[in-house]
């Protein structure tokens, strides 16, 4: 083949819950370096959708193309040997542990050493100064040793990206990363989202328009497990399909950002 | 033969208890490396290897493992096979149980183990039933004493016992014990991280088979005697008690509930039958006043002077 290998395509994908349609026949594909949000209300089936891609759930029908290569039945941890990381839309850190050790952890998830037994975690130099080299980049280093319980919301939010990035991902998922962040804290984590490498692929969930739009230059709008639209971002928001359900109503995922 | 009674602690004198309490705190140790490994299961495998040490099954064994172990003095195979045993029977209920997490990982955990109790009180060809085996000698392991006397077996379980402690306190440090640390705080994001988590936690169950399985061994040693009823799940609530009381999830916790408890049960049962109730007393008020345990509190006291 000699186009690029697509990073991800999802094919086909259904998911239901015993009567609910989570996801009906999704399909949608990535190029190399694209970045694209998932956009749609409440229960639109958004986070199912990324269940499927990291393995955290499997589908009813349909497949699921990671880099080429069919990944329907996969683990999720061998999804993430091939290069896909994620985050979750509820905080999924581990709180007691100090703020170090969770990205140790990260670090360590794709390395043999992880199954090492009678050598401290300490004594891994290598990785060590990587951990403190993100800190550092990620201006997080005076919090190296709190428990992550004890940050603040936003830095929490941050260290969420922070694992995801530490895994060196070619395919990251995203889910609302700025969900319940104040607007100052939301335009500081999507700067941070925006600076991302650009050789990255990005899928990103995202309840508000404008910062989603922001940040990606395709969007796939989700409603009731199906996609109701796709394509660029003036595209879609020149849909009048989208307007008419979503604009014209008091939806909660277009709440603006206060200038 | 008089029944003995399946509660009575066993015998006890002030020179054998701190071996007693490190073989306890052996097996609970087994339990501190995950939060879900029941010890409760791994120390009834632990005590159904006990019953290799009867000569006539052991033969086949013998037959069987002679030739790789033949490197081996004699002498050392029996307690050898338990332990290789104590694994393979936490391989085999590790299969089960880890498909279940939380409260039903226990509640598997201590049905399998009264499962085994019932087996094992009916298979009187293989356990003695009711008497269980008595006379189980001491091996020869060709030390300079013999394990026989009372003070050479307290030093030579002391010292497996300090070899324990120090595996184990290097495999919570290590990366693999960090691993068991982030999935007790977080599976998914474990999963996401690229972890294969049961796998860790399988091999997470084999380590407690294997230090389960020194305790046990060293405990039919030390009794001379094994019975089905250390297969009773008022072991398990035994073993899970010192867990709670020292608590969970520390590494000297479990020590320190362990030798509370053996404490306990033999001052009490010197003045009363009622070692149950009070074992289940202890239990809710350990709950209900000290959910974390008395280590963690001396342990932040400790913490000025000691990286514990
Ligand atoms: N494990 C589950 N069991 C049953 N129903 C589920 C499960 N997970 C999701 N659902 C249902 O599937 C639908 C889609 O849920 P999903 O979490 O994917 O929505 P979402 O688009 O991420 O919404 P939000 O913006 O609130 O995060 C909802 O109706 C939800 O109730
Ligand atoms: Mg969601």
């Amino acid at each position: 083949m000699a186009a690029a290998v697509k990073p991800l395509q999802v094919d086909g994908v259904s998911r239901s819950f015993g009567g609910v349609q989570a996801l009906y026949r999704v399909s949608l594909s990535m190029e190399p370096g694209e970045r694209r949000a998932v956009l749609g209300p409440n229960g639109a089936g958004k986070s199912t959708l990324f269940h499927q891609i990291s393995g955290m759930d499997r589908p009813t029908e349909g497949r699921i193309l990671l880099f080429g290569q069919d990944v329907t039945g996969m683990a999720a941890h061998r999804r993430a040997a091939l290069g896909l990381a994620r985050t979750f839309q509820i905080t999924h850190l581990f709180p007691k542990l100090p703020l170090l050790k969770n990205l140790l952890l990260a670090l360590q998830g794709l390395d043999g050493m992880k199954f090492s037994m009678l050598r401290p975690l300490s004594s891994y130099k290598r990785v060590l100064a990587r951990a403190e080299g993100l800190l550092d980049e990620w201006q997080l280093v005076d919090k190296r040793d709190v428990a992550v319980q004890d940050l603040s919301y936003g830095e929490q939010r941050q260290v969420e990206i922070l694992l995801a990035m530490a895994q060196e991902p070619k395919l990251l998922l995203l889910d609302e990363p700025t969900a319940g962040l104040s607007p100052a804290e939301t335009a500081s984590v999507s700067g941070l989202i925006r600076d991302l490498p650009r050789e990255v692929t990005i899928l990103l969930i995202e309840h508000d328009m404008d910062v989603a739009f922001d940040l990606v230059e395709n969007v796939t709008v989700l409603h009731s497990g199906k996609i109701i639209a796709e394509g660029s971002c003036d595209e879609v928001r020149g849909n009048p399909l989208v307007q008419e359900i979503y604009l014209g109503k008091k939806a909660g995922w277009t709440q603006a950002v206060e200038p | 033969m008089s029944k003995p009674d399946p509660f009575k602690p066993r015998r006890f004198s002030a020179t054998t208890l701190p071996w007693v309490v490190g073989a306890a705190a052996l097996v609970v140790y087994a339990f501190t490396l995950n939060p879900w490994v029941s010890l409760a299961s791994l120390d009834q495998v632990a005590r159904v290897s006990g019953w290799l040490l009867d000569p006539e099954l052991t033969q086949p064994l013998y037959f069987l493992v002679t030739l790789p172990l033949r490197w081996m003095p004699a002498a050392w195979v029996p307690p050898a096979l338990n332990l290789l045993n104590a694994i393979l029977a936490a391989a085999v209920l590790g299969l089960l149980v880890l498909r279940s997490r939380g409260p039903q990982f226990l509640i598997l955990t201590l049905s399998l183990a009264q499962v085994l109790w019932g087996v094992a009180f009916k298979w009187k060809a293989l356990t003695g039933g009711d008497d269980g085996l008595p006379g189980i000698p001491r091996p020869d392991l060709g030390l300079p004493v013999s394990l026989s006397g009372v003070t050479p077996f307290y030093y030579f379980s002391l010292f497996l016992f300090l070899v324990a402690t120090t595996l184990l306190y290097l495999i919570v440090r290590s990366p693999f014990g960090c691993t068991l640390e982030g999935i007790r705080e977080n599976e998914a994001r474990m999963r996401a991280l690229g972890y294969d988590v049961w796998l860790h936690q399988y091999i997470a169950y084999l380590l407690a088979g294997l230090f389960a399985g020194m305790a046990g061994v060293l405990f039919a040693y030390y009794n001379g005697f094994v019975s089905p009823v250390d297969l009773h799940l008022a072991t398990s609530a035994k073993c899970l008690l010192m867990v709670v009381l020292g608590g969970a999830g520390t590494l000297f916790g479990p020590a320190l509930g362990a030798a509370v408890v053996v404490l306990m049960e033999n001052l009490v049962s010197a003045y009363t039958q009622r070692w149950l109730t009070i074992l289940g007393a202890t239990y809710v008020l350990v709950v209900l006043f000290t959910p974390e345990g008395l280590w963690r509190p001396i342990r932040r006291g400790l913490g000025r002077w000691l990286p514990l």
